[in-house]
């Protein structure tokens, strides 16, 4: 039988150990990798035409003047998305037949725009709003078409992660908030919805990520976001090392995004495995 | 089996008399697409073109239908458009009593295999290296760059480069317009760039943009369109100007060059382009 220091001894050899199996099937792993890529019969033209560093160099200005747009877009239609999915998602769920006209005009909206690509929203809005000549829909700006396509179409994919979160929540709480007197108004607001966010956040982030790649779509409208640019210098150059450049952009904004996904994930299992041991 | 040889020999018995039929036309009515105009328009005896055709009284006449307004089908039996009628009129002024279309695809047209036209008319921009493979006539189309503005807007009253640099201009990706503006216009708004030639019409349609820079040809097509609302105002010349394309060394050129050169001084190719092209042969150069 061994002692305390003697566990904690086999303890310490056998992180060390794994350590060294993990360092190394990632430098072995990593090897395979970049010798698949580097033995390809065509690796030098992919190389001149996705990844030369003149090009690289050339086209990292004009790439990232665009996507400084795609972040903006980002900012603005997730604000937008953030309240309009979670009015939806609390239609949704009113309560009596009164509101059933209310419900079905939820389910109608989240049935459609979850269903229509967002590549059709934007050419249906951005060419087609103007088109019907009311003053207060007509703006010269494609950028505010491009924000109301992405915040119509991301609401109803958000609205349903709202849903799901808000229909987790056990009907005992609603019971017992309803039997302390507070209305289903004041249950959604101080008991249901404030449980439910809190649930949903990983999955929220996670639309949240994909409206920011889906930004530039925006693009079809005439906005020289990043992607556009990227074409753009594509066509003068016949290089497509702007790709790479705005690739390696979302990618950047996106790993952040997504560890802090991944951290708060974590540490919603570990309260509850706390909750629960 | 029977049934089998029986549909055979009716199909065999079809293609035949079809065929006998074909033969029957190429006879019976040759000159559908003979010279017209043959009588009053040729200034001079019709030259000795033999040895130089390839078939003796045909001008045969290579393009790759359809190319509206420049080849508009049926094709190759009755075409119309911009291109068919020079041609039929280059034949009718140099004496050739029938003008035949052939269709011949245009990524071949700089193959070095022998050809089987006497020309080849299909919107062909003269560069130097097509030059060195294939003849070109004098140009008879200038491909410029035109100024699609909507009507009754202020871009309407634009005359000048530097009007139309103040412009909120609108350009299809990769094209010769959206390199134009950026390279010489230099507008003071940043350009919107669309995918494809109907985003933009839209656009300038739903005035979020003031002109569209597009080729001349083009823009004529839209204005075709909708008439009521867009204009061109004006052209950057370009030098992107289109010839009839010879196999090289071919003694065809120098003839079609003098009855090309006749139809400008007579204002015939003038009076061409706005039959199909309305609008597009005196248009205002913009510097």
């Amino acid at each position: 039988m061994p002692g305390a220091g003697g566990l904690d001894r086999l303890r310490e050899a056998s992180r060390k150990h794994s350590l060294l199996i993990a360092s190394l099937s990632t430098v072995v792993f990593i090897a395979i990798l970049v010798a698949f890529f580097v033995t390809a019969p065509g690796a030098g033209r992919v190389q001149d035409a996705f990844f030369s560093p003149g090009d690289f160099a050339d086209s990292a200005s004009p790439v990232w003047d665009g996507f400084v747009i795609n972040i903006e877009l980002m900012l603005a239609a997730e604000a937008i998305v953030l309240v309009l999915a979670l009015v939806i998602a609390v239609v949704r769920n009113l309560p009596g037949p009164a509101s059933f006209p209310l419900r079905m005009l939820a389910i109608a909206y989240t049935d459609f725009f979850r269903g229509v690509p967002l590549i059709l929203v934007v050419f249906i809005v951005g060419l087609g709003v103007p088109a019907l000549g009311i003053g207060w829909l007509y703006t010269r700006n494609p950028f505010i078409y491009g924000l109301a396509s992405l915040a119509l179409v991301y609401s109803a994919y958000v609205a349903e992660v709202y849903r799901a979160g808000i229909e987790s929540i056990h009907t005992s709480q609603v019971a017992a908030a309803r039997s302390l007197g507070l209305t289903h108004g004041q249950s959604m607001r101080f008991v249901v919805v404030p449980q439910a966010v809190r649930r949903v956040i990983p999955p929220l982030l996670n639309d949240f990520i994909g409206l920011q790649k889906d930004t530039a779509l925006v693009s079809l409208l005439g906005v020289l976001e990043s992607a556009r640019q990227a074409q753009s210098y594509a066509a003068v150059t016949f290089n497509f090392t702007g790709y790479t450049v705005a690739a390696l952009y979302f990618v950047l904004l996106t790993i952040p995004l997504a560890r802090l996904t991944d951290y708060l994930v974590e540490r919603d299992r570990r309260k509850m495995r706390a909750l629960g041991g | 089996m029977r049934k089998l040889l029986v549909l055979a020999l009716a199909l065999f018995a079809l293609s035949v008399l079809a065929a006998a039929c074909g033969g029957d036309d190429d006879e019976g009515a040759p000159t559908t697409t003979a010279a017209p105009a043959g009588e009053e328009t040729t200034t001079e005896a019709a030259p000795d073109l033999s040895g130089i055709l390839q078939e003796d009284g045909v001008l045969i006449v290579g393009a790759e239908p359809p190319a509206p307004p420049f080849i508009i089908p049926p094709y190759p039996d009755d075409p119309t458009g911009f291109e068919v009628d020079v041609a039929r009129e280059i034949g009718a002024r140099l004496g050739i009593p029938e003008v035949r279309f052939i269709e011949f695809v245009w990524t071949n047209l700089f193959s070095p295999a022998p050809k089987p036209f006497d020309f080849d008319i299909n919107e062909t921009t003269i560069t130097e290296e097509r030059d060195e493979v294939v003849d070109f006539s004098d140009p008879y189309f200038e491909a410029n760059q035109a100024v699609l503005v909507h009507t009754g807007s202020d871009a309407e009253q634009a005359t000048s480069i530097a009007d139309v640099a103040g412009l909120l201009l609108g350009a299809q990706e990769a094209t010769t317009g959206l390199v134009y503006i950026r390279e010489n216009i230099k507008p003071t708004q940043t350009e919107r760039v669309f995918p494809t030639t109907a985003a933009a019409n839209q656009a300038l349609l739903n005035q979020t943009i003031d002109a569209f820079i597009i080729d001349l040809p083009i823009a004529a097509g839209l204005v075709a369109e909708n008439p009521d609302e867009l204009a061109v105002v004006g052209q950057f010349i370009t030098n992107e100007e289109w010839g009839i394309v010879f196999e090289e060394g071919s003694g065809l050129v120098e003839h079609v060059n003098r009855v090309l050169q006749e139809m400008k001084d007579d204002g015939t190719l003038t009076e061409l382009q706005e039959q199909y092209l309305p609008g597009t042969a005196d248009v205002p150069a913009f510097e």
